[in-house]
C-alpha cells in the first residue's frame, strides 16, 4: 500500500456562486523548451450543502515545499470573481502578490473554434476555457498542426453563450 | 474602471471582477485593453460593501490540513480524509501518480510521506 501526502482546505459558497480553483505550476528550467512556463490544474474537491451555502473542500494532492498558488474563479450569475491565493505551510491566504495573468470572455453569435493553444501532454493546460453556467472546462479536441509539426487542441463553443477563458503568462508574453 | 463594451450586447458578456485587494486588482487592470469584449470591473472593499449589488465571493477558511492519498489495502485509489476514505477516479489517479513522482525526481522523496494524517502527527 503506497500512499502519499497532500493537503487540503475549504471554502463556503454563498447561494448561487459555484467556486473553483486551479494550482498555477511553474516549469522546470528543463522543460521549457517544450512547455509553457506556468501551467495550471484543477483541484479536485468534494462538497457538502448546508441549507443554502455550500461548503467545498479542496485537494492540493501534490502540494510543494514551500508555496503552492492558487487561482479562485467564484462563478455567479453573469459574473466572476476572481482571486488569488497562496498556501504556505498550514495557511492560504489571499495574496497580494500579482500573478500573470490574462483573461476574457467569448461570445460570438456563431458556432467559433477556439484553436491554437498548444496542448501538453500531461493535462496542465495553458488556456482553459470555461463554461460559467457549470463551471466545467471546455476539453480541447486535439489535432496535429502539419505546419508547425505540434500537437495542438481546439475548444469548440456553441453560439449566443459566453465563456470564460483565462491563462497565465509572463508580462512580456502580453 | 471597466472596459469599454460593444453596443447592444451587455446582456451576453460575462463580468469579470477583479480581485478586491488593491496591488493585485491594479495589475491585473494594466493587462485589459481598452475595447475589449470583456466588461472588466473592480470594486473597492468599500465600494463592493456599499453597492446594491453585492460581489459574492467564497468564505475562505484559512487554516489547511493534510491528508493521505494512494492506493488501499484493497489497491483501490483513494483519499483519506478525517479517517475517511474517498475514492479517486482511475484515470485521475494516474495523472496524480504521474505528477508525484516527477515532483519526486525533482525534491527526493519526502520523508511525511506515508506518515498519518494531521492531529496524529507532532
Amino acid at each position: 500500500m503506497q500512499m502519499w501526502q497532500g493537503k487540503h482546505f475549504s471554502i463556503t459558497d454563498p447561494k448561487d456562486v459555484k467556486t473553483v480553483i486551479y494550482q498555477i505550476n511553474e516549469t522546470e528550467k528543463e522543460f521549457l523548451k517544450d512547455s509553457p512556463k506556468y501551467t495550471v490544474e484543477r483541484l479536485d474537491f468534494t462538497e457538502e450543502l448546508r441549507g443554502d451555502l455550500t461548503r467545498k473542500t479542496f485537494y492540493v494532492d501534490n502540494p510543494s515545499d514551500d508555496e503552492d498558488q492558487l487561482l479562485i474563479l467564484s462563478f455567479g450569475k453573469d459574473r466572476v470573481v476572481v482571486n488569488t491565493a497562496v498556501l504556505s505551510g498550514d495557511r492560504i491566504l489571499i495574496t497580494k502578490k500579482p500573478v500573470p495573468l490574462k483573461f476574457d470572455s467569448l461570445y460570438s453569435e456563431e458556432e467559433m473554434e477556439l484553436k491554437d493553444f498548444k496542448y501538453t501532454p500531461n493535462l496542465k493546460r495553458p488556456i482553459c476555457v470555461i463554461d460559467p453556467e457549470t463551471t466545467e472546462e471546455i476539453k480541447p479536441r486535439l489535432y496535429f498542426d502539419e505546419k508547425t509539426n505540434e500537437v495542438k487542441g481546439k475548444c469548440k463553443l456553441k453560439p449566443y453563450k459566453s465563456y470564460f477563458a483565462f491563462e497565465i503568462r509572463d508580462k512580456k508574453d502580453i | 474602471m471597466s472596459s469599454p463594451r460593444a453596443e447592444g450586447d451587455n446582456k451576453k458578456r460575462l463580468d469579470i471582477v477583479f480581485s478586491l485587494i488593491k496591488p493585485v486588482r491594479e495589475y491585473l487592470l494594466k493587462q485589459e485593453k481598452d475595447g475589449e469584449a470583456t466588461k472588466v470591473t473592480s470594486y473597492s472593499e468599500k465600494e463592493a460593501e456599499t453597492k446594491n449589488d453585492i460581489i459574492k465571493q467564497p468564505n475562505i477558511d484559512a487554516s489547511v490540513s493534510t491528508y493521505q492519498w494512494g492506493y488501499d489495502e484493497n489497491n483501490l485509489p483513494v483519499r483519506i480524509v478525517n479517517g475517511k476514505k474517498i475514492r479517486i477516479n482511475e484515470d485521475r489517479m494516474k495523472e496524480l501518480v504521474e505528477n508525484r513522482k516527477k515532483l519526486e525526481l525533482k525534491r527526493g522523496p519526502k520523508v511525511e510521506d506515508n506518515k498519518k494524517e494531521k492531529g496524529q502527527e507532532k
